[in-house]
């Protein structure tokens, strides 16, 4: 598609500008009152307060009206890398298949490199959780489960020490359906519950000791597990079938 | 910028505005997922509707109109034409779109370049492992016709770039995998902004060379549809990239520092090495 080329537009100028004071301030800090960006700026109200929507929207800024309200700088959640993913996976018609399988080497590194994370803080907090972990898997119960998974998530994410690798889990994970969604494969199959935690465990041990070839293995086999029965639960499914990736889509 | 007419300030208060005075959050949230779906429903360059029939059909005010278009085109589905035949365009977002978002959220996070490498590697490994499953023929055959071409040409540094940009077009379409197709392209955008102080091959012909040599025995095993010799050829050729990054600079490399003082279209920085982006 031929595009003219023409310099930025006086929107586009402001969200430059405005994004690199946004990101210049610490997070809930005041970057300016409207009139006072007004005025700096010399723009007209409607021109900035849709460059301030546009960088709103990024996350790197927040809107308060009323006294004592201006623009605050804030600093984006994964929901908004995970949004704009989403879109731009379902404009290509990406199917389930795709996505499960993308999350399988996420998983896999992501437990290799927090087992290497010596950190002892890190080790410390990994191992109170497998301790309390232990015990809950014992009784099990579907929503424990998904609570314990959540936090393994979190954790794992944390200690693995990977930004880039996190990011793209978590807007994965949530993209997957594979935790809550319609293709849910954990309600109402404690089997598969207790099978994919017992599994998970030893993965969560080998962490905490500090074997990244055992975790490796361990992640590998629950990646897998989840896989298998992801791709199951979507085999009836129509193909085109991201479209509850758009509900998450805010 | 115009100024939306009296008649209109009205309306836009009043959809915007509840009795208690409170905004009313939901229009323009309402009318950026409708225009979304219309977007995501058509062919790319189809026209969704001019200026006025947006309005009507969303009922909301030019201002609300406006801005909600604002956020559905920096989202790359839609293109906002003014003037004679003008209105508003179906788009495809282009990878640049997610790269931007990422950049932003990375920045703010202070994420280095090594970062950015180990994240690659598990990805890109898995890739070649889709495509060594993939045997189809012709995806098998553009692979074979790729490598044989590759191994005529000159093992310069230009050269490398070309080729490499080109193996990752192939690779993509062979895995079959636009998820890790995405993500990938992703951070290699990010590697394209890296000026020749921080490029690992720039005047280094004996890396360009070594990992070329890797690369092509990596291509062989996928060819050759040996998976467990292409999750590690694959894994190999990624860590030479990091080893390379951590002779450079100990410690993981500067966080990317310039990427946000450019806008999403940051191809003229990138096209010197970036892996080419999916259309």
């Amino acid at each position: 598609m031929p595009r003219k080329k023409k310099g930025p537009t006086v929107v586009e100028r402001l969200v430059r500008q405005l994004r690199e004071l946004a990101l210049g301030t610490p997070p809930g800090e005041l970057i300016g009152s409207e009139d006072l960006l007004i005025s700096t700026y010399q723009v007209c109200r409607p021109t900035l307060r849709q460059a301030a929507a546009l960088v709103a929207q990024e996350q790197l800024l927040s809107v308060k009206r009323g006294l004592g309200g201006g623009y605050f700088a804030r600093r984006p959640e994964t929901d908004a890398v995970a949004n704009v993913a989403a879109i731009y996976l379902q404009s290509r018609h990406v199917t389930s298949p795709e996505i499960i399988r993308a999350i399988e080497p996420l998983r896999v590194d992501m437990a290799v490199l927090a087992a290497r994370n010596r950190d002892p803080t890190q080790v410390a907090e990994l191992k109170a959780f497998l301790e309390r972990d232990t015990e809950t898997a014992r009784t099990g119960g579907y929503r424990e489960f998904l609570r314990s998974e959540m936090e393994f998530s979190h954790l794992v994410g944390k200690a693995c020490q990977n930004t880039v690798l996190e990011v793209f889990f978590i807007t994965l994970q949530r993209f997957s359906g594979f935790l809550t969604g319609k293709n849910d494969i954990f309600r109402n199959r404690p089997e598969r519950v207790m099978l994919f935690w017992e599994l998970r465990l030893k993965c969560l041990v080998s962490i905490v000791e500090g074997d990244a070839e055992l975790a490796g293995i361990a992640a590998q086999r629950c990646a897998r597990l989840g896989s298998e029965w992801m791709l199951a639960a979507c085999e009836g499914d129509d193909q085109d079938d991201v479209a509850p990736l758009f509900d998450i889509v805010r | 910028m115009n100024e939306a007419l009296p008649a209109e300030r009205v309306r836009h208060a009043a959809e915007s505005k509840r009795a208690d005075g409170t905004a009313r959050p939901g229009a323009l949230s309402r009318a950026v997922r409708r225009i979304r779906q219309q977007a995501l429903g058509m062919r790319p360059g189809q026209l969704i509707g001019s200026e006025q029939q947006m309005q009507a059909m969303l009922g909301v005010s030019r201002a609300t109109l406006r801005k909600a278009a604002a956020m559905v085109s920096q989202e790359q589905l839609i293109r906002v034409q003014r003037g004679h035949g003008g209105g508003y365009f179906a788009q495809r977002p282009r990878v640049d779109a997610v790269s931007h978002i990422t950049a932003i959220y990375l920045q703010s996070r202070g994420t280095n370049l090594q970062e950015i490498l180990v994240a690659i590697e598990p990805m890109v490994a898995e890739m070649g492992v889709l495509a060594a499953q993939n045997r189809d023929p012709i995806a098998v055959q553009a692979l074979r016709d790729f490598q044989e071409r590759d191994g005529l040409v000159e093992k310069g540094y230009r050269e490398f770039l070309k080729s490499e940009r080109e193996f990752s077009k192939i690779l993509g379409a062979a895995c079959g995998n636009r998820v890790l197709e995405l993500f990938v392209s992703t951070l290699h955008e990010f590697c394209g902004f890296v000026g020749p102080d921080q490029d690992l091959f720039w005047e280094r012909l004996d890396r360009v060379q070594e990992y070329w040599t890797r690369r092509r025995l990596w291509v062989w095993a996928i060819i050759d549809g040996d998976v467990e010799m292409t999750a590690l050829a694959g894994r190999r050729c990624a860590r030479l990239g990091r080893k390379w990054m951590e002779e450079d600079r100990p410690g993981g490399g500067a966080i990317f520092p310039h990427l946000l003082s450019t806008e999403p279209s940051i191809s003229a920085a990138a096209s010197r090495y970036a892996i080419a982006r999916t259309r």
